[in-house]
């Protein structure tokens, strides 16, 4: 984690633009170093999911480009792969909203995070799961649609660490759990990182994120606007106002923001 | 009774191969969530691919080439044309599998001709076995055996193997699929090689005597629709079910009702359970099994 050591992933003036009009990331650049927990904070509309889906390959899905930069892991350019063969060189994102198959047992969810794997790396991942949480060994056969929120972002998250992955990106993760549910995952953060997997944490909830994060970006709209060691974010005025929600003008800011996003969610 | 019997046999027979052209429509729907109204042609397709492979290979080697050959295109279809149309208008994809079957279709009578052909078979075509007191055709026997098989295997894959569980992944979502690192492409791709496979069976199955294989043997399929609406689109068990159910109806109805109609009761069999279908839906507008609402088109 010394400064001279190369960085894990390297995101250089990244532009993204959607529907070929819509631009979202008007060139950013971040690194991810080799271990520990950057944080990715932005308002609604930041372009904060944009930036993990450029990483991880899904842009093309939502019909998304990259007109312009690079993405690179250990100096490997990341852009030409697929998707779901940069998962499996270790590039894993937990996608917003949980997004649990509900249909499939829990355990086929994890099942489904090893796809391609031989039968017995698969069941010992399955079974460390299993052992990091024996609540999704008790309802191993159930649909995973049933279990609680909290208990969702958990499977999703350990679904993702089927891969062993050398960098989770883990889009909004706290997002709509109980206090109890975001110190559990804050948890299971910590422990992720500490067994040597870089994070990159997007996140609204600042004062969570930056509390777990050694460093951090803040995005808006499509541009990094101010990055720096997680304290000194932390101590930064304007970060206090608009993220943190100390401050009259911040508080009602964040609180608006959240309340657009819930409305957002109710009309897609 | 000894005649219900033997009417059973025949209609469970029937209703397995509906079964296997239910489950191939459906698993397409839920993979690609399109209706693919080429899939009667391509059963269609298996059965005349059949007829003119038993000339050059073993028959059961001829039905695992024709089953595959026709997986083999309806994957090529998929990965060509259909991928592109995945959340295009239900009205878009309906018109372009409807027009794709016409292509199939003129393919299969350039290919092959207009003529009527019977499906060979290596017992007796004609052959009958006694059941109890009842009397059967062998094949109608040996159709229902390895349709079933068939469908067990199928459920089988699906539900219990890794591969299985990627194609459950995919139908439910996409995206998350790919963000799993499962090979979405290539999932989608051989769920459409499974229901061409499958289609090809049941083409070839119900194009054995008494019945035999023409040109519109194709439209065998819209008969099996009844089954995969009444089932439920989402559920392929319900699918499944309802089929067998369909096949029963179709042939007791044509033994016992069609006779006190007169007439009018000539092809009743074949429109009954269409008025059976809507019947159905009246009363229970999620299907068999449905969960989730039928989708109106
Ligand atoms: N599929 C899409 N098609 C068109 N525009 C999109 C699409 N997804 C995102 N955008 C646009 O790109 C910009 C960045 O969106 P993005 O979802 O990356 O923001 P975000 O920071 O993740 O926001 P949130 O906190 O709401 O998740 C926004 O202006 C958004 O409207
Ligand atoms: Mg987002």
């Amino acid at each position: 984690m010394t400064a001279s050591s190369p960085p894990l992933l390297q995101v250089r003036n990244l532009q993204v633009v959607y529907h070929s009009v819509v631009r979202a990331l008007r060139g950013i650049s971040l690194e991810v170093p080799q271990q520990g927990v950057v944080a990715l904070l932005g308002p609604n509309g930041a372009g904060k999911s944009t930036a993990l889906r450029a990483i991880s390959g899904l842009l093309e899905l939502h019909d998304g480009t990259i007109t312009k930069g690079s993405v690179a892991m250990s100096g490997q350019n990341l852009l030409r792969l697929p998707a779901d063969v940069r998962v499996r060189e270790g590039v894993v994102q937990i996608l917003e909203g949980r997004r649990i198959l509900g249909e499939l047992s829990v355990e086929e969810n994890l099942l489904a995070g090893g796809f391609g794997m031989g039968a017995k790396a698969r069941a010992e991942l399955v079974e460390s799961a299993f052992t990091r949480f024996p609540v999704l060994r008790e309802r191993r056969r159930q649909k995973a649609g049933y279990l609680s929120g909290g208990e969702q972002q958990l499977l999703a998250i350990c679904r993702g660490l089927m891969r062993r992955p050398k960098v989770l990106l883990l889009d909004e993760p706290f997002l709509g759990l109980s206090p109890k549910a975001v110190g559990e995952v804050s948890e299971l953060i910590q422990r992720i990182s500490a067994e040597g997997v870089s994070v990159l944490l997007v996140e609204q909830n600042a004062s969570v994120a930056l509390r777990l994060a050694h460093y951090g970006y803040v995005l808006e709209t499509g541009k990094v606007v101010l990055d720096g060691p997680a304290d000194r974010l932390r101590d930064d005025p304007d970060v206090q106002e608009f993220y943190l929600g100390f401050g009259r003008e911040g508080q009602r800011g964040y609180h608006e923001l959240k309340r657009y996003r819930r409305k957002r969610r109710w009309l897609s | 009774m000894t005649q219900l019997l033997q009417l059973s046999i025949s209609g469970l027979a029937l209703g397995a191969s509906y079964a296997l052209i239910a489950l191939g429509f459906s698993v397409v729907y839920r993979a690609s969530r399109l209706f693919n109204f080429a899939h009667g042609e391509l059963l269609s397709l298996g059965a005349f691919l059949m007829t003119a492979l038993v000339d050059v290979l073993p028959w059961w080697l001829a039905l695992f080439a024709a089953a595959a050959l026709t997986g083999g295109l309806a994957a090529l279809l998929e990965r060509t044309v259909l991928r592109r149309m995945v959340g295009r208008p239900v009205f878009t994809t309906i018109i372009l599998t409807l027009f794709l079957g016409l292509l199939l279709r003129a393919g299969i009578v350039i290919a092959f001709g207009t003529d009527t052909r019977g499906m060979p078979t290596p017992w007796d075509a004609m052959a009958e076995v006694q059941v109890g007191n009842a009397t059967v055709l062998l094949s109608s026997l040996v159709s229902l055996g390895a349709t079933t098989a068939v469908l067990v295997l199928m459920h089988a894959l699906v539900q219990r193997t890794p591969l299985g569980v990627a194609m459950r992944a995919a139908s439910e979502s996409q995206e998350v699929s790919l963000a799993l690192g499962i090979p979405v492409g290539r999932v989608l791709a051989f769920t459409w090689f499974l229901a061409g496979a499958t289609a090809a069976v049941a083409g070839i199955f119900l194009g054995m005597f008494p019945r035999s294989v023409d040109s519109n043997l194709g439209y065998v399929a819209l008969r099996a629709f009844p089954a995969i609406i009444v089932g439920g689109l989402e559920s392929v068990v319900g699918a499944v079910v309802a089929a067998f159910m369909l096949g029963l109806l179709e042939v007791l109805s044509q033994a016992y009702v069609n006779p006190h109609l007169g007439a009018f009761g000539h092809n009743f069999h074949a429109v009954f359970p269409y008025a059976a279908m809507i019947l159905f839906l009246v009363l229970r507008p999620r299907g068999l099994w449905g969960e989730h609402e039928v989708r109106r088109v």
